[in-house]
C-alpha cells in the first residue's frame, strides 16, 4: 500500500516512542503492519532530512557496537505537529468510515 | 569491502549534493545497508541473495536524488530570490535615465515585467511552503499571464505601431490609436494590465487572510502586494479612458507598493534561509 502523504506521520508517531536511525524506522513501519505499509526504504531519508529543516526532529549520533550512527529524535515542535496530525488523521479516518458504514 | 552496486547506487542518489553532506547521506544509507545485509543473512538467506533483496528495499536511486535535491537546495533557491527581490527596486531606480531611448525603453519595459514573473513564482513558494493555500495558483497564473500578454503587446506596439516603449502610455490614450488593428492591441494590452492587477490584488488579499505572522511581516507584505494590484487596475482603466493624471499618480502607487512588496519579501527571504542553515 502506497504511504505517500503519510509517512511523515509515521515517522513522527515512532519517534515519539524513542529515538530511533532511519533503518529501525522503516523496519518497524513494515513489521508493524505485516508488509502491508510498504515503501521503498531510500525515499525515507530524504522525508527524514526535510523533517529535520523543518525542525520537527534532531539528528545526534550514537555509537552503537562500535559504530557511529545517525540517530533522530522529535523537537517540541515535532511533538506538536504529531498530535495536529494524528488529531487529522482521525478526522479523516472517521469521516470516510462514516461513509462506508452508510453505504452498507 | 564496499560493494560495487551499492557504490554505484549512491553515487547516482547523491549527486549534485555539496560534498560533505553526500559524505554524510552516504554514511547514512551505507549504515542502512549493513543492517539490512545483517537481517536477511540472520534470516537464512545467503550473501547474493541478501545483498539482492537489500538493494530492492533501498528503491530506485532517481527518486531518493530528486528527494534529497529538493530538501538540500531549497536555501539557495531563498538566497536566489532574497537578492532578486533586493536588486529589482535598485535595477528599477537606476534604468529611469536610460528609458527614453528606444532600446533602452523596451530593455526598461523587459526589465519591469519578466522579473515580476519571478518574484510572484517566489511569493507562491513563500505561500505554499507555509499556509499551503489552495487556490493560490489560480492568481499566480492570472499575474504570469497578464505579464506575457503586457509584454508581447508593449513589443507588437512598439514595433509596429510606434507607440512609446516606455511605460507612460498614459502620455498615449487608448483611442488614439491610428486604426482599429492598433486599437485592438490596445485592448489586449490592457486586459493584460488588468490580469496582472487581479492576480496581484488577489494574492495580496490571501496574504492578509493568513493568520500566521512570518516575522511580523505578512500583513504589510499582503497589503502591499494587494496596493500594487489596485494600483495596477486604476493605471489600466486611466489608460483606457484617457486619463493620464490618474494613470500617472496610479503608476507612481504601483511603483511603490511593488518596490515596498519586493524589500519586504526579498527580506522574508533571507530570514528564512537563515532559518534553514541554523537548523542544517
Amino acid at each position: 500500500m502506497n504511504l505517500k502523504g503519510s509517512l511523515s506521520l509515521l515517522i513522527l508517531h515512532n519517534l515519539s516512542q524513542s529515538p530511533n536511525h532511519g533503518y529501525a524506522i522503516a523496519k518497524h513501519i513494515k513489521e508493524t503492519t505485516n508488509g502491508i505499509l510498504d515503501f521503498k526504504e531510500g525515499t525515507l531519508y530524504p522525508t527524514l532530512h526535510g523533517m529535520e529543516k523543518e525542525g520537527l526532529l534532531e539528528r545526534f549520533k550514537e555509537v552503537v557496537n562500535g559504530r557511529k550512527r545517525n540517530y533522530y529524535r522529535l523537537t517540541d515542535k515535532g511533538h506538536e505537529m504529531l498530535a495536529v496530525e494524528l488529531d487529522e488523521w482521525r478526522s479523516f479516518t472517521h469521516a470516510v468510515n462514516t461513509v462506508l458504514d452508510g453505504a452498507n | 569491502m564496499p560493494n560495487p552496486d551499492l557504490q554505484r547506487w549512491l553515487d547516482k542518489s547523491t549527486r549534485g549534493l555539496d560534498s560533505d553532506l553526500a559524505e554524510m547521506i552516504r554514511e547514512e544509507l551505507q549504515d542502512h545497508y549493513d543492517d539490512a545485509i545483517a537481517d536477511y543473512l540472520a534470516e537464512g538467506h545467503n550473501n547474493t541473495t541478501a545483498h539482492q533483496l537489500a538493494m530492492r528495499d533501498l528503491g530506485d536511486e532517481s527518486a531518493v536524488r530528486k528527494g534529497f535535491k529538493q530538501v538540500h537546495t531549497m536555501e539557495w533557491r531563498y538566497l536566489a530570490y532574497a537578492l532578486v527581490g533586493a536588486v529589482y527596486p535598485l535595477a528599477y531606480i537606476l534604468s529611469i535615465p536610460f528609458n527614453e531611448s528606444l532600446v533602452g525603453g523596451v530593455a526598461f519595459n523587459l526589465a519591469i515585467f519578466l522579473p515580476m514573473i519571478y518574484i510572484v513564482s517566489s511569493f507562491r513558494l513563500l505561500l505554499r511552503n507555509h499556509f499551503n493555500p489552495t487556490d493560490i495558483e489560480k492568481n499566480v497564473m492570472l499575474v504570469r499571464w497578464g505579464i506575457i500578454i503586457l509584454c508581447i503587446t508593449r513589443l507588437i506596439g512598439w514595433r509596429i505601431f510606434h507607440q512609446p516603449t516606455i511605460l507612460e502610455s498614459y502620455s498615449r490614450s487608448i483611442f488614439d490609436a491610428v486604426n482599429l488593428w492598433e486599437m485592438g492591441l490596445n485592448f489586449v494590452s490592457i486586459a493584460g494590465l488588468l490580469l496582472t492587477a487581479f492576480g496581484f490584488f488577489f494574492l495580496g488579499e490571501q496574504a492578509l487572510r493568513l493568520r500566521e505572522s512570518l516575522f511580523g511581516l505578512l500583513k504589510p507584505l499582503g497589503f502591499a502586494v494587494l496596493v500594487s494590484g489596485i494600483g495596477f487596475a486604476v493605471y489600466g482603466i486611466g489608460s483606457l479612458i484617457g486619463m493620464a493624471d490618474v494613470s500617472m499618480l496610479a503608476e507612481m502607487v504601483t511603483v511603490m507598493a511593488g518596490m515596498i512588496a519586493t524589500l519586504i519579501w526579498s527580506f522574508i527571504f533571507w530570514r528564512e534561509r537563515q532559518t534553514q542553515l541554523v537548523i542544517a
